[in-house]
């Protein structure tokens, strides 16, 4: 199957939130009435249940005063930090772009948070279960496309493969370049290529996004080096002792039989 | 050798949180590989499936933490001379490693007079409080403030698990299972050895307490 | 300007309670309600929906940064919206999208705010139409509720 992937043009989002609504609704997530947050923008961050949402950014400029609005949402990345950081295979790259979570697996214990460079992953500290957008999955395995793309009015969203979500991106950006001409693409080089590809209309860093995505170093240290080293280092310790065991007994026997029969062969205990 | 003279080693206090020790540092073990690999993972069920591993391994830290404070609290005189002369590493102890080797694969060799710790202890006692104070400072932190811990607080935690469970896994054999040392484990069961281990492995504290004792007659 | 009047001479006026005209000088900041996509009228449905709902939270009133900074209102802080004829209480969002309008040489702000909510659901807020002036079309009475005269205030506790 091909890699999948969402592009989403800022440059035409209208921030109606249909998006947000129809991912709760496709999921089954409760809505959570939560206080007042100073601008349109329903609430200040990604929750356990909240997988998707619209951040707004107001930008006063040169030319003028930009409202734009960006839709916050797991970037199934090509190279995802939070399937390298999870210690129990709970998170999966699925074949069609995906990254999966297997419930069963999943214990809650935050290292994806630590591994993801976005922010993505929250975990349910009741539920002990980590919780994020899953490019429904059980949607697009099935031929279907993405809650929130479906449900897009300005086609903002848009599904497809990935390359031709690349391609339509360079056209769509031909288009944003005529009214932001600092207009950019997000998400075509990052991290393996981002199963999310941003039409921004200015720097990404304006959108809260992080201008160069990259893995934290520690997560490429403890994973690509400690944990195989450690593992080497802790089997050939033991089986390097129980050699030795082997070793010393023969060794020992000889001498050791007489003391024994005195003893009464404590060396049993 | 109908009757061996035995002499007192360790007090009960001291023995009981070795022990203490030993068991929490052993389950944290388990429940921490469960995480870190998959190779123990069929352990799992014993705990409640990988959650409840996770919960034990808080609880078994806490254990560890309190063996520890036990220890200082009770009997902190017999810890901190432990301590001081793990960091005393003099020439003897340097000869004893070079024959170490030896002892390991179970071939007896003469050794240079050791003091109440042989080198091998020393050395094992090292890597035992360098990677527990290690390991529990990243632990707490990793626990208790899960959103603010760096990230290379989890490597580092793993480093030193590598290390100290290479110590354990080389004490515990030195201990219980080789044939030349495994005496020695009556010391930390029943408290004393006999004067003929601690004689022949010893040389050095057998010559302290010895010359005490004769100060003491002299007085 | 074509004509110096500034509305129709037949436009259906009351004068007192919700039907009474507020003054400039007592009233001098324009305001204006509206919609938001997420709610639908008075709210009575969407505001019972936990989706919606939780979009939209709570009733506010755009407030220029000019204007916030003149009444020293913070964002997110509660204010009291008054008319001639009633006053609300809502929360202040202070936002560069509200505009300041230029009439006859003045300097005058406007502010705006929805009219989504009432006393039952899952959110609250106090009622806009309190403040909105009960004028009617002169040939069918229809109501223009858009544009009226407000002050606001900061609320201290």
């Amino acid at each position: 199957m091909n890699r999948m992937a969402r592009l989403i043009d800022i440059t035409r989002c209208t921030a109606c939130r249909g998006c947000q609504v129809s991912c709760k609704r496709w999921n089954e997530l409760p809505g959570e009435i939560g206080p007042f947050t100073g601008s349109p923008q329903s609430h200040t961050d990604l929750s356990p249940n909240r997988w998707t949402m619209i951040k707004f950014f107001e930008e006063k400029k040169d030319s003028g005063f930009e409202w734009h609005f960006r839709k916050t949402t797991c970037m199934h990345c090509g190279d995802p930090g939070c399937v390298k950081a999870c210690p129990n295979g709970a998170l999966v790259k699925a074949e069609n772009g995906a990254v999966r979570r297997i419930e069963e697996k999943c214990i809650g214990c935050g290292y994806c948070v630590k591994g993801c460079p976005f922010g993505i992953p929250k975990v349910d500290q009741v539920a002990k279960k980590m919780r994020k957008c899953t490019f429904c999955y059980d949607r697009i395995s099935n031929g279907l496309t993405p809650a929130c793309a479906k449900t897009c009015v300005p086609r903002a969203i848009v599904f497809g493969t990935w390359n031709d979500m690349a391609k339509l991106a360079d056209e769509r950006l031909l288009q944003a370049q005529k009214k932001y001409p600092n207009a950019q693409i997000y998400g075509k080089d990052e991290l393996g290529g981002l199963g999310v590809i941003y039409v921004l209309p200015d720097n990404p860093a304006n959108y809260d996004l992080p201008v160069h995505p990259k893995l934290p170093f520690s997560l490429g240290l403890w994973k690509d080096v400690v944990h195989p080293a450690g593992k080497v280092l802790l089997g050939a310790g033991l089986a390097g002792t129980a050699l030795a065991f082997i070793v010393s007994r023969r060794n020992a026997f000889g001498q050791k039989e007489s003391a024994k029969m005195e003893e009464g062969g404590h060396d049993n205990e | 050798m109908s009757k061996t003279k035995m002499i007192k080693r360790f007090s009960a206090v001291v023995r009981f949180t070795h022990w203490m020790y030993a068991i929490s540092f052993i389950i944290l073990a388990i429940t921490g590989y469960m995480v870190y690999g998959s190779e123990l993972d069929w352990m799992e069920p014993m705990f409640g499936g990988l959650t409840g591993a996770t919960v034990v391994h808080r609880v078994a830290g806490c254990f560890l933490i309190a063996s520890i404070v036990i220890s200082l609290l009770i009997r902190p005189s017999e810890i901190l001379s432990w301590i001081r002369e793990c960091f005393s590493f003099n020439k003897n102890d340097v000869g004893f490693m070079l024959t170490f080797p030896y002892k390991f694969l179970g071939i007896k060799k003469k050794i240079p007079p050791q003091g109440f710790f042989n080198g091998g202890e020393k050395v094992n006692s090292l890597i035992q409080i360098t990677s527990g104070a290690v390991l529990i400072v990243t632990g707490l932190f990793m626990w208790l403030t899960p959103d603010s811990a760096p990230l290379w607080m989890y490597p580092l935690h793993t480093v030193f698990m590598v290390i100290g469970s290479a110590g354990a896994i080389g004490h515990i054999y030195l201990a219980a299972l080789n044939p030349v040392s495994n005496e020695a484990i009556r010391a930390i069961i029943n408290g004393d050895i006999s004067e003929k281990y601690m004689i022949e492995n010893h040389q050095q504290w057998y010559d302290d307490v010895y010359k005490a004792a004769k100060k003491k007659e002299v007085k | 300007m074509l004509n110096k009047r500034q509305n129709n001479p037949a436009a259906f006026l009351g004068k007192e309670g919700s039907k009474l005209k507020g003054d400039a000088s007592k009233y001098p900041i324009i305001c204006s309600t509206w919609r938001v996509c997420e709610h639908f009228h008075t709210g009575a449905y969407s505001r019972n929906m936990p989706w919606l709902a939780e979009l939209v939270p709570a009733s506010f009133v755009e407030i220029g940064e000019e204007l916030a900074a003149e009444k020293g209102i913070k964002n997110g802080e509660m204010v009291e919206v008054v008319s001639a004829r009633g006053k609300v209480k809502v929360i202040a969002m202070v936002t560069p999208r509200a505009h300041v309008f230029n009439v006859h040489g003045k300097d005058v702000h406007q502010i705006g705010m929805t009219w989504h909510f009432g006393y039952q659901g899952l959110v609250t807020g106090d009622i806009a139409n309190n403040l909105t002036p009960h004028v009617g079309d002169a040939n069918t009475s229809i109501p223009e509720y858009k544009a009226f005269l407000v002050d606001v205030r900061k609320v201290t506790i």
